[in-house]
């Protein structure tokens, strides 16, 4: 396995950010339905969009992401398929 | 009579403009078979158009079943000759969410050749931070009119009522652009006009996300919401009481002042006891769904709600219900009207569903006088713990944990069972910025949600209430219930009653509860021959105590009261809010069934375990 390898399988999620962290939406996962991809299209979360999570509980309850001007809140079941880039790296 | 369709995303200010255009001159549209609310209500100043407020939607293409028949719905209404308008409200200060929906709608509206304004909402914020919006330019790049609007101060709401009396002819060279786009190329339009036209900096987000590292705080939140939550429970319990009993005493008066005055006795106790007794049976609930719609009117304006709702998510998806279920079942512990009513804050119509299944099995204030009583009856008067506990108070904490207990068992095996509530839209729910609420609207709504109450609801209740006034009067004019045709039907019925130890005056007290759950004590006094039994239980207590009634026909009444949706004013409200017969007929049914196996069921535990 070479280190372009390790780096795909290492794939960052929306759901992975802790509070405080932003990082650029890549793309989505193949297992997020169509219906579900155009839903989060339509409210900001778009490819080479800035994504800031606001905040984040241990316990799994859903994340707060601010996108463009707007804020939601986002459960595992859909943050978990859409990749991103954190800032900074 | 001009249709004007009102539709926008959810938060861009839409209920807010609909309550200042209409006034109080509303009504939930009753469109049947369609599982979606949709307000009309003529417009204030232009009585011949009426406005209809539709959900609001983030685009017409639906990914859930209520969405689809949203968008149906609204393909169906803009294709009527009736229609003439479509005001499209978007969030000016957030234009990435609501610009799908707007060229959504422009489509639709240049496919049915009607005229659309979109109307920039929230243009107070840009003057506020002293920015300009640039409404020209979006309303070149759409090609139809954009007029800056606030919905909160009212500025601009002349220019649109004036806009919807002019002829205006369609500006036809974009739309035919966006007419022909495909859904890739509006979602990219869209996104290109957002980057263009959207204020660049984070107008109230700043302050809001400072606010939200208090409210949303792993500790600091929580403290905040059993604060909010136990104010919100102490206003519907606490401080509507004093206005409940103005209202008791005021019908008092009104009775003292009217009764004496007919001479004939029978008439006399036909209006002291069916006609006053009837008009307080509903009038009593009115301060409680006033101060709860108010308060939660606060909350949901604010902005305060989706917080709440984020809080409570995760524990109570677990049983299939949301996060907004949470204070509907809450004021259900003090009455369920009032939490039915709040369950209109939920958006999808199936959690609302769930929300009211569980709502009557909230241990509500009117049980508490049958806990009381069977509690006082068959529990000793001991502590436990080292006197850390009272016997009596942990019985009724296990009572009330019951009935919250069934409540959930019950939204989890429906849901998971029926496919219609599964498959639900994920949880992704907008924390719009935190904003002071209107208080006009806000008290118009409340004023609105009373009367329909009153004149919806309380017509059932007062007609159930003189029934069981005639079945309990009847054929001996009162002189003696246990030979009413009220005790005719509690012996027909007490074959029923009997497996669980009961005789048939107990039935009768069960049947006259149907009015009111409280009302079960008062009848079980008259029946013994008890005067006074609602204000002093002890001589009841007593007489039971003494009629050797078992302990598991105690326990089964315990248990029965916590299920049996024995209140025909709930019952009332179920069936004008979901505008139909069948839920609360079935919930009627199924509780009652199941109040009565459990009953057996613990009956018969208790009088082999005792």
């Amino acid at each position: 396995m070479n280190s372009a390898d390790i780096i795909e399988t290492a794939k960052q999620t929306l759901w992975d950010l802790r509070t405080g962290e932003q990082a650029i939406l890549k793309s989505y996962d193949a297992s997020l339905s169509k219906e579900y991809e155009q839903r989060v299209l339509e409210l900001g979360f778009r490819p080479d969009a800035l994504v800031k999570c606001l905040r984040s509980s241990a316990l799994g309850a859903p994340k707060v992401y601010q996108v463009n001007n707007s804020v939601f809140s986002m459960e595992d079941s859909i943050a978990s398929k859409i990749y991103v880039n954190l800032q900074g790296e | 009579m001009r249709h004007v369709i009102l539709i926008g995303t959810p938060n861009s200010g839409k209920s807010l403009l609909f309550n200042k255009l209409t006034g109080l001159n509303q009504k939930v549209a009753n469109y049947p078979g369609i599982t979606v609310d949709v307000s009309s209500g003529k417009i204030k100043t232009l009585p011949n158009y009426n406005l209809l407020d539709f959900p609001g939607a983030y685009s017409l293409k639906a990914i859930s079943q209520e969405e689809k028949i949203a968008a149906e719905k609204f393909e169906l209404i803009i294709e009527q000759e009736e229609t003439e308008w479509v005001l499209c409200i978007l969030d000016a200060t957030r234009l990435t969410k609501s610009l799908q929906l707007t060229l959504d709608v422009i489509q639709a509206c240049h496919k049915n050749n009607k005229k659309i304004l979109v109307l920039a909402n929230m243009i107070d914020v840009f003057e506020k931070h002293g920015l300009e919006f640039d409404n020209q330019g979006l309303s070149e790049s759409l090609g139809v009119p954009v007029l800056e609007i606030s919905a909160r101060t009212g500025k601009g709401l002349d220019k649109v009522l004036d806009k919807l009396q002019a002829t205006t002819e369609l500006d036809t060279t974009q739309a035919n652009l966006i007419e022909g786009m495909s859904e890739k190329q509006i979602k990219d339009f869209a996104f290109d006009l957002s980057e263009k036209f959207s204020a660049k900096t984070d107008l109230l987000l700043k302050s809001s996300n400072r606010i939200d590292d208090f409210f949303l705080h792993s500790f600091f939140g929580g403290f905040a919401f059993f604060a909010i939550m136990f104010i919100l429970f102490q206003s519907i319990f606490t401080w509507a009481a004093p206005v409940m009993d103005g209202i008791e005493n005021i019908l008092a008066w009104m009775a003292d002042l009217v009764v004496p005055k007919i001479n004939n006795p029978h008439v006399q106790n036909f209006f002291s006891d069916a006609i006053f007794g009837g008009l307080g049976a509903f009038l009593v609930f009115v301060p409680q769904i006033f101060v709860l719609t108010f308060i939660v009117g606060i909350l949901e304006d604010s902005g305060y709600m989706a917080r709440a709702a984020l809080i409570c998510h995760r524990p109570l998806r677990f049983f299939g219900l949301t996060g907004k279920s949470f204070i509907p079942m809450l004021s259900g512990v003090a009455c369920a009207i009032p939490g039915i009513y709040a369950a209109r804050n939920i958006d999808s119509p199936r959690k609302r569903l769930l929300t009211y299944l569980a709502i009557p099995l909230m241990p509500c204030s009117a049980r508490l006088p049958v806990y009381t009583l069977l509690i006082a009856v068959f529990i000793p008067q001991k502590t436990v713990l080292g006197g850390l506990m009272g016997l009596q108070g942990l019985a009724m904490f296990l009572i009330y944990f019951f009935g919250l207990f069934v409540a959930l068992i019950i939204t989890a095996l429906v849901s998971r069972s029926q496919k219609q509530f599964g498959g639900d839209l994920p949880f992704v729910l907008e924390m719009p910025p935190y904003r002071l609420p209107s208080w006009k609207p806000l008290i118009m709504q409340c004023w609105s949600r009373c009367k329909h109450f009153v004149t919806k609801a309380g017509s059932v209740i007062f007609t159930v209430t003189v029934l069981v006034w005639i079945l309990g009067y009847f054929p001996n004019y009162g002189s003696d219930l246990n030979s009413s045709w009220l005790a005719y039907l509690g012996k027909v019925i007490e074959p029923v009653f009997e497996p669980i130890g009961l005789d048939w005056r107990y039935g009768v007290a069960i049947i006259s509860s149907f009015v009111a759950r409280e009302v079960f004590v008062g009848t079980l006094g008259a029946i013994f021959g008890i005067e006074g039994s609602e204000e002093n239980f002890t001589p009841l207590v007593d007489f039971i105590q003494d009629s050797g009634l078992a302990l598991g026909s105690g326990f089964a009444l315990l248990v029965f009261y916590a299920v049996a949706l024995q209140c025909v004013s709930t019952l009332a409200v179920l069936n004008r809010e979901t505008h139909s017969i069948k839920l609360p007929v079935i919930m009627f049914a199924s509780y009652m069934l199941l109040a009565y196996i459990l009953a057996f069921a613990v009956y018969n535990l208790v009088e082999l375990f005792f």
